[in-house]
């Protein structure tokens, strides 16, 4: 029981003992090492001892005990229709859920605590902040066993078909190759090198930039060095970038349970989502070039606390083929389906949306040429500089060629597919009218010569989520807006929408 | 369901009246020479400040107000600075009560979360609070939630 609450009928379960000390584990080491070195030093007089790191002891024994206080007024109540969860001492807060308002549970299996069978979870609903989650606890696994199962048979309402969807492992390989980035990457084995410096001293952190600046210089061949390493840092990010997804990943099953969508990935850390399918906000599919070629989709779903922690995506189908998803969305997730293009920019406003990059890659292959006819003395780099900025230019240029075929409008029933281009990348966003937000329609003085204007959609999300439509033909968003306040009249939704100027 | 936050409001903001009126003296005491013009002006200045803050006090804690109805509850306060916030009962999606020791235990605070924002009641009486909670998160919205939200018999939501 805690004490000092509103109600005190309430049985609440307090967090695992762990949990004491995982509340300040950032600030251990920085008081736990220097304790440690001077154990390691200790002669063997505790008196002289104690003299010189008693500070410290003072330190972490207040550090402790303020754990210990907080684990104290710290607690999670399941009911048969809510969840209350409390926390504080000098300021008690108790916080209130409804079950039916939760839109989806997380429980984390970190692998250094499951021999403590200590789980994470977090509890988010659509209000709150949209950096941390409404409720986060380091619980018991029985505890976390019974939230879920509570959560569970509110959302299965009954006895339902239970389907699942289990992906071929190189599947999540291809997620893996889409989704990685040489970025985060490479600020992972940044972050790695200076702590290993931290912690080993600077003498060991000098010797591995040491090593991997000879692997560079191992492995340039015919590239300037400067290249190499550019290269070398970019590659070895992405790689390590794919290395930490693919073992996130790995394990990946989706189960549908009537109301409930249950997600679970990772070997080595496993991590379930349990998500309210009504409190899916959208469906969104993506492909880059390569994967448009070869047929493949990856599948992201918006739902509040779903893909929110670091270095989280929220996948629902890792990879899967055109003729797959038909069949995998509409085992897991038949509410969302996409529909085929109805709206479509007309052929006219092809040159509009490629005219852009033709004019980029001609002035990047006039400047290439002429660097090279004028700067001999440095052609090697000009080759190498000039290469480096025109592929990606050209490579843009095909896929918005490429896009443009793409994007569009599509309808079913009360579900809209929209389909646009950003970047490298190909997207397509299905969701209910209801989860649309806002609809802006805007027209630049160059598009009224052309008679097309864009759409943008604005969808119900944490992130802020919208997607662009360019250049539709003026009859075409007229018919698309009829239909979609017709969509909401049918879900009682009343739309709200902006224009930047008239629109006839 | 109408009401009003607790007294205790007003005492707390003329609490922090007083304490900025004892700051600004103190400074005055100390920046400025004795029996001088300034001084004395400054001493009467914020003298007067402090009083009409703690009258001030007496009209915001009037003027914060609650109102619950069938579909929305709402918040109003201030005087010179008017501040109106609604929020519909089905986009409430939490309500954390804070009980605060100071200045006593029988009142609490009430941060209701909705989507696209929240609203804080603040200092009231636990009677009021505990009745707020049970009529913004009741048992029967379970069963609102299966009535829009349906299924049909494969299990989708509708």
């Amino acid at each position: 029981m805690m004490p000092g609450m509103l109600s005190e009928r309430k049985e609440y379960s307090r967090q695992h003992p762990i949990a004491i000390i995982d509340g300040f584990k950032r600030y251990i080491a920085l008081l736990l090492l220097p304790l440690v070195r001077s154990l390691m030093l200790f002669t063997g007089d505790p008196y002289s001892w104690l003299r010189g790191v008693w500070l410290d002891v003072l330190v972490l024994l207040a550090i402790v005990a303020a754990g210990v206080v907080r684990w104290m007024f710290t607690g999670l109540a399941v009911g048969e229709d809510r969840v209350e969860s409390c926390s504080g001492l000098l300021l008690p807060k108790k916080r209130q859920i409804l079950l039916c308002n939760i839109s989806s549970v997380s429980v984390e299996h970190t692998w250094y605590f499951k021999p403590l069978r200590a789980v994470r979870v977090r509890i988010e609903t659509d209000a709150g902040n949209k950096h941390t989650p409404d409720v986060r606890m380091l619980l018991r696994r029985e505890d976390a066993e019974k939230l879920c199962s509570r959560f569970s048979s509110q959302l299965d309402g009954g006895p339902v078909m239970v389907r699942r969807y289990e992906p071929r492992g190189w599947y999540v390989g291809i997620l893996s190759l889409i989704t990685s980035d040489s970025i985060g990457g490479a600020v992972f084995a940044a972050t790695l090198i200076s702590q290993s410096g931290k912690l080993l001293g600077q003498e060991a952190e000098d010797r591995l930039i040491t090593s991997l600046t000879q692997l560079m210089q191992l492995v340039a061949f015919w590239l300037p060095p400067v290249a190499a390493v550019i290269a070398g840092v970019l590659l070895g990010g992405w790689l390590i970038d794919f290395v930490l997804n693919l073992i996130r990943h790995l394990g990946f099953q989706a189960v549908r349970r009537g109301g409930e969508l249950y997600i679970r990935c990772g070997i080595v850390t496993v991590r379930e989502y349990l998500l309210s399918a009504g409190r899916v906000n959208f469906l969104q599919l993506r492909q880059s070039i390569l994967t448009k070629i070869f047929g493949y989709y990856a599948g992201m779903v918006s739902c509040t606390g779903y893909g929110k922690e670091k270095n989280e995506q929220s996948v629902l189908l890792p990879a899967v083929g055109r003729d797959d998803l038909r069949r995998s969305l509409s085992l897991i997730l038949p509410e969302l389906r996409p529909a085929p293009n109805r709206w479509r920019p007309p052929l006219r406003t092809l040159w509009r949306t490629v005219w852009p990059d033709i004019l980029l890659c001609g002035l990047l292959l006039l400047g290439w040429r002429a660097a090279w006819r004028w700067l001999p003395s440095i052609r090697e780099l000009v080759v190498f500089v000039g290469g480096m900025m025109v592929l990606p230019a050209g490579w843009h240029l095909a896929v918005r060629l490429w896009s443009f075929f793409h994007n569009g409008v599509g309808q079913r029933q009360n579900t809209f597919t929209f389909r646009a281009a950003r970047g490298y990348r190909l997207f397509t966003v299905v969701c209910r009218a209801d989860k649309v937000a806002k609809i802006t329609v805007t027209r630049s003085i160059f598009q009224r010569k052309s008679r097309c204007a864009d759409l943008i959609v604005w969808l119900r999300s944490e992130k802020h989520t919208c997607i662009r439509v360019p250049n539709l033909s003026p009859e075409d968003i007229n018919a698309f807006l009829s239909a979609f306040e017709e969509a909401c009249a049918a879900v009682n939704v009343l739309p709200e929408e902006e224009f930047s100027d008239e629109f006839s | 369901m109408e009401g009003g936050v607790s007294r205790w409001l007003q005492l707390m903001v003329s609490l922090a009246v007083v304490l900025v009126w004892c700051g600004a003296v103190a400074l005055t005491l100390f920046f400025t020479q004795p029996f001088t013009v300034l001084r004395g002006w400054l001493l009467a200045g914020s003298s007067l400040a402090a009083a009409a803050g703690a009258v001030y006090a007496g009209f915001f804690w009037r003027s914060c107000h609650f109102t619950l109805t069938n579909q929305y509850i709402e918040y109003r306060s201030g005087i010179l600075y008017q501040i109106n916030r609604r929020i519909r009962l089905s986009s409430i999606m939490a309500v954390t009560v804070v009980k605060c020791p100071f200045p006593k235990p029988e009142i609490a605070s009430l941060l209701v979360s909705a989507m696209g924002g929240s609203m804080l009641l603040p200092l009231l009486d636990k009677k009021d609070a505990e009745k707020l909670l049970a009529l913004l998160l009741p048992s029967e919205n379970t069963e609102n939630a299966e009535k829009t939200e349906g299924m049909d018999d494969a299990g989708n939501v509708v």
